[in-house]
């Protein structure tokens, strides 16, 4: 299976691997704490299934390590039609979630479909462009490749969903600056983005434009105010090493809404303090090296793309977790990963790694 | 698979990445740990508004002390009502009209004005306050998530309008629940014990801090009062108005041994249950403390026992009556208006001669006339232990208005006013041997385990116990002699008492025409060991003397009083004497 001499123990990234899972158990941790004495038995189901959706997260992370990523690339259009089948079912058969927001597909179990469409769209999206490899520095490929993602983007925008919808933009983009596309064709492309800015506006749901308003202006709205205010009130009494897990009183005193998903980074901050607040932050950017790293020394674009893609996706959703809890970000209703309640977010960032790894296995021999 | 070129580019963009990201890690990094060196009032208003959400400060009142009759009665305690909330949030759109009807039905209100407040923008809303245990308990029983039930604490007196001016009433608020007026007034601080600042925990479902605050309940009182006695002396006060048509009527009931007062009752009174419906407040007040009115001639009891201490008179001492008597410019005459030649001093009581009177004032002199008379408490407040005493008037040389007339008016209870509590309190220092007896409305205060015994105290000796002995025998004959106050007297027991009839002061003079007096009869009994003092007073009857009018009622409460003292008549008394035997006072 392997094409390399040397040994899996040489090639695999233990470090990735450890960090991932230490994110993810002080995750459950942080959520356990969160959803304490709770009665709504959503709450109570989170703990269990962040942990059932580990173990598959693993199992499917371990899976994908052994599988060649270079086969997803042949599968490519079957998962892109797939992907816009899921997303498209959403529309039709859509569950409601929280503001009125259609994004989960009821199947015995709820899943998230643009959750999975995020690593759909890696693959696709890098396929696509390993595809044209030698054409990248044509500006009709270019053009072509944000067509090809713009598509599996405006189902997600129309669910709506805009914060994942940012996600798919920065996942494109990283993919595109990853392909090592020409500097001007990238500033061109930022370019078509702005001029695209006013379109999106018009088209916000009400409450998404208050999340945006209430972040501009807070005392436009005393209650969306409420959490973020919360969030700050949490951290701010934090301190270095926090209140203590489980005893924090903003947290135990639910004081912090939406504490196991939106704002699990404020109860974080407000039970151990600013060193567990640094120290998580700390693990996601070794996550995020890591898997740049392995962008590095990926043997060929595919895997290379991948990683971008995979790395793009985690950072982005780290810094806009952390910074709309921090009040210097609109609140978008992004997880924070690997540590946020939400099964499928989980298991598809872990499938992510999943696919890192695999890419790391098969890496070029390195020459020191 | 080729293109190293393009690798290269990437290779060489990773430092851009990697720029790129240290800069954001950077400014997030920045961003958590400038908590940490906020300036310090900003990390405390961060720990205060923390602190805010966590707890508040709730105060605890105490449960109010408890009031007992002699007898261990219950007088005042303290029930359960409830207060009827809901948090509209709780209670999901489609069953509202259901919780709606149900409440409908046992608060018996309109079930769509209930959905309205049910429809309430609010985290909480009042629905109803007060409400019944049982209506309550009927709520609690529906078992609805989202509806609050507060037990509110109310007081209740058991015994409806029974002695009400002597407990007053408990004026219930959120903040400050108080006592006013009788012994819920002057108990007051005694009664709600400490109120206590308890920090509350605000975190929902979190554990309720559980520690009982112990030694702060209000302490219980066991009054003087014997609640039997109260009643029946109440019953015979109603009668007698019906009876004598008088509008209002006071009967105090004492032991003139240790001022203990038995009974105090006033008619009318009222609910104190509801005394918020009283539509005069003037009836809450307790008359027998609080209302003064001229003494007329039970004041000349208090004349002639001073003049005896004094020495101006003896037993024998005799004046001649010529009907009219000159002091200070104007005449002072019997009731009767007759000339009743040379008297007695005792005829001087039992006929109740005004000149008599006035006759032994002039000759005890202004100074000691009024200090002994000072003595005596007359205005002064007995400073019992009641809220809202009246000292009532007495003007003494030296007053802007004074004059040698008032000396002679104030000899037979004219031109002075007193209560009725000090006017007996006086004639009871007479019962007690010439030892005047502070008044005393406690018996026992309970704390806890502890009971603390109110101890009888003396306001000072008025007379020896000589002069008191042949005052108490003068006022016997004023009901037992031929041509007496014949309706006072009671089968088997010598009493010894006095009338008074007292004008009714008006802006112009005394008020003249029928209904325009107030009569008295103070008494007490045995007389030869006094266990019982009692004081009547009836305002505006239709017959105009004392004697007629306010005798025969002593007579009732007096035949009542010895049997459910159970004192023995005199017969009896002096058998058991005889035997070695002793009667104790001081009530059951």
């Amino acid at each position: 299976m392997l094409k390399n001499d040397a040994g899996f123990f040489q090639r695999y990234d233990f470090v990735l691997f450890g960090v991932t899972m230490t994110l993810i158990v002080f995750g459950i941790m942080v959520i356990a704490s969160a959803t304490q004495g709770a009665i709504d038995p959503d709450l109570i189901s989170r703990v269990p299934d962040q942990i059932n959706y580990a173990i598959i997260g693993l199992i499917a992370m371990t899976l994908l390590t052994f599988f060649d990523y270079r086969y997803w690339m042949g599968l490519s259009s079957y998962l892109y039609l797939g992907n816009l089948v899921l997303l498209g079912l959403v529309l039709v058969f859509g569950v409601e979630g929280d503001a009125g927001a259609q994004r989960w597909l009821n199947v015995g179990i709820r899943i998230q479909p643009s959750e999975i469409g995020k690593i759909l769209l890696i693959l696709t999206l890098a396929a696509f462009l390993a595809e044209r490899y030698k054409d990248l520095d044509k500006f009709s490929t270019l053009i072509k490749a944000a067509i090809f993602a713009a598509i599996p983007m405006g189902l997600v925008f129309v669910q709506p969903n805009l914060g994942m919808t940012l996600v798919y933009a920065v996942i494109t983009a990283t993919i595109l600056w990853g392909a090592g596309l020409r500097l001007k064709h990238v500033l061109i492309l930022l370019l078509i983005g702005t001029l695209m800015f006013p379109l999106v506006i018009s088209q916000l749901r009400p409450y998404q434009l208050s999340r945006i308003t209430t972040f501009l202006n807070p005392d436009s709205d005393p209650d969306a105010r409420y959490n973020v205010d919360q969030a700050v009130i949490s951290i701010g009494s934090g301190g270095l090493l926090g209140k203590g897990y489980t005893i924090g009183s903003q947290n135990a005193g639910r004081f912090l809404r939406v504490r196991h998903t939106d704002f699990i980074f404020s109860v974080i901050a407000h039970e151990f303090g600013m060193v567990g607040a640094l120290t998580t932050m700390g693990l996601l950017l070794v996550v995020i090296m890591r898997i740049l790293r392995g962008a590095r020394h990926a043997a060929d674009p595919y895997g290379a793309m991948i990683c971008y893609g995979v790395a793009g996706m985690i950072f982005f959703q780290t810094f806009t977790s952390i910074g709309m809890n921090l009040r210097l970000l609109p609140v978008t209703g992004l997880t924070l990963p690997f540590v946020s309640s939400g099964g499928t977010s989980l298991l598809f960032t872990m499938i992510g790694i999943g696919l890192v790894q695999s890419v790391i296995l098969r890496r070029r021999r390195l020459t020191y | 698979m080729s293109a190293l070129p393009r690798q290269e580019i990437i290779n060489r963009r990773m430092p851009i990445v990697v720029f790129f990201l240290a800069t954001i890690s950077g400014l997030l990094l920045f961003a958590v740990s400038r908590y940490q060196w906020l300036p310090p009032e900003v990390q405390r208003e961060f720990l205060l508004r923390g602190q805010a959400n966590v707890s508040s400060v709730r105060r605890l009142p105490a449960e109010r002390g408890l009031i007992f009759d002699r007898q261990g009665q219950p007088l005042a305690f303290n029930t359960i009502e409830y207060e009827i909330g809901v948090s509209p949030n709780l209670i999901t759109r489609d069953k509202r009209l259901d919780v709606a009807r149900q409440l409908g039905v046992i608060l018996q209100r309109d079930e769509y004005e209930l959905l309205q407040l049910l429809n309430s923008n609010t985290s909480w809303q009042l629905i109803a306050r007060p409400v019944s245990a049982q209506i309550g308990q009927q709520i609690a029983d529906l078992n609805i998530f989202g509806l609050i039930i507060n037990p509110l604490s109310k007081r209740f007196y058991p015994q409806g309008e029974l002695m009400s001016q002597v407990l007053g009433f408990v004026i219930e608020s959120n903040d400050n629940t108080r006592g006013a007026m009788g012994v819920e007034g002057s108990y007051n601080q005694t009664l709600a014990g400490r109120t206590l600042q308890e920090q509350v925990s605000a975190i929902p479902f979190g554990l309720p801090s559980d520690t009982k605050p112990t030694g702060q309940r209000g302490m219980s009182l066991v009054l003087t009062i014997d609640r039997d006695i109260q009643f029946w002396v109440e019953e015979e006060l109603r009668r007698a108005l019906e009876q004598t048509g008088a509008t209002r009527g006071t009967v105090i009931v004492m032991n003139p041994r240790n001022g203990d007062i038995l009974a105090m009752a006033s008619l009318p009174s009222f609910d104190p249950n509801n005394f918020i419906r009283v539509s005069d407040p003037a009836l809450l007040r307790n008359p027998a403390i609080s209302e003064t009115y001229e003494p007329g001639s039970v004041m000349k009891v208090l004349t002639i026992a001073a003049a005896l201490e004094q020495g101006v008179i003896t037993r024998d001492w005799t004046y001649n009556d010529q009907g009219v008597l000159t002091v200070g410019g104007i005449n002072v005459r019997n009731w009767d208006r007759r000339a009743y030649g040379l008297v007695d001093v005792t005829t001087l009581l039992v006929d109740s001669l005004n000149v008599g009177a006035a006759t032994v004032a002039m000759s005890m002199g202004t100074d000691e006339f009024y200090s002994r008379m000072r003595a005596f408490g007359i205005g002064q407040p007995t400073r019992v232990d009641l809220t809202g005493e009246e000292a009532g008037i007495m003007k003494v040389p030296g007053d802007p208005d004074w004059s040698e007339a008032n000396l002679a008016t104030n000899s037979y209870g004219q031109g002075l006013s007193v209560t009725p509590l000090q006017m007996l309190t006086a004639v009871n220092a007479i019962a007690n041997d010439g030892l005047m007896m502070q008044p005393r409305i406690v018996y026992q205060i309970i704390d806890g385990d502890k009971v603390i015994d109110a101890q009888p105290s003396a306001l000072g000796r008025v007379t020896s116990k000589q002069t008191a002995d042949i005052v108490t025998e003068m006022m016997v004959q004023v009901v037992e002699r031929e041509g007496g106050v014949a309706r006072a007297r009671v089968n088997g027991y010598t009493i010894a008492g006095k009338t008074g009839t007292a004008e009714i002061p008006s802006p112009t003079g005394y008020e003249t025409g029928p209904n325009s007096s107030i009569v008295t009869f103070v008494g007490f009994l045995p007389a030869d060991d006094p266990q019982i003092s009692v004081l009547i007073k009836l305002d505006r009857p239709n017959e105009y003397w004392g004697s007629i009018v306010a005798a025969p009622v002593f007579r009732q409460v007096a035949e009542r009083l010895v049997i459910l003292l159970g004192i023995p008549n005199d017969q009896t008394r002096q058998l058991l004497q005889a035997e070695g035997g002793r009667v104790n006072s001081g009530g059951r």
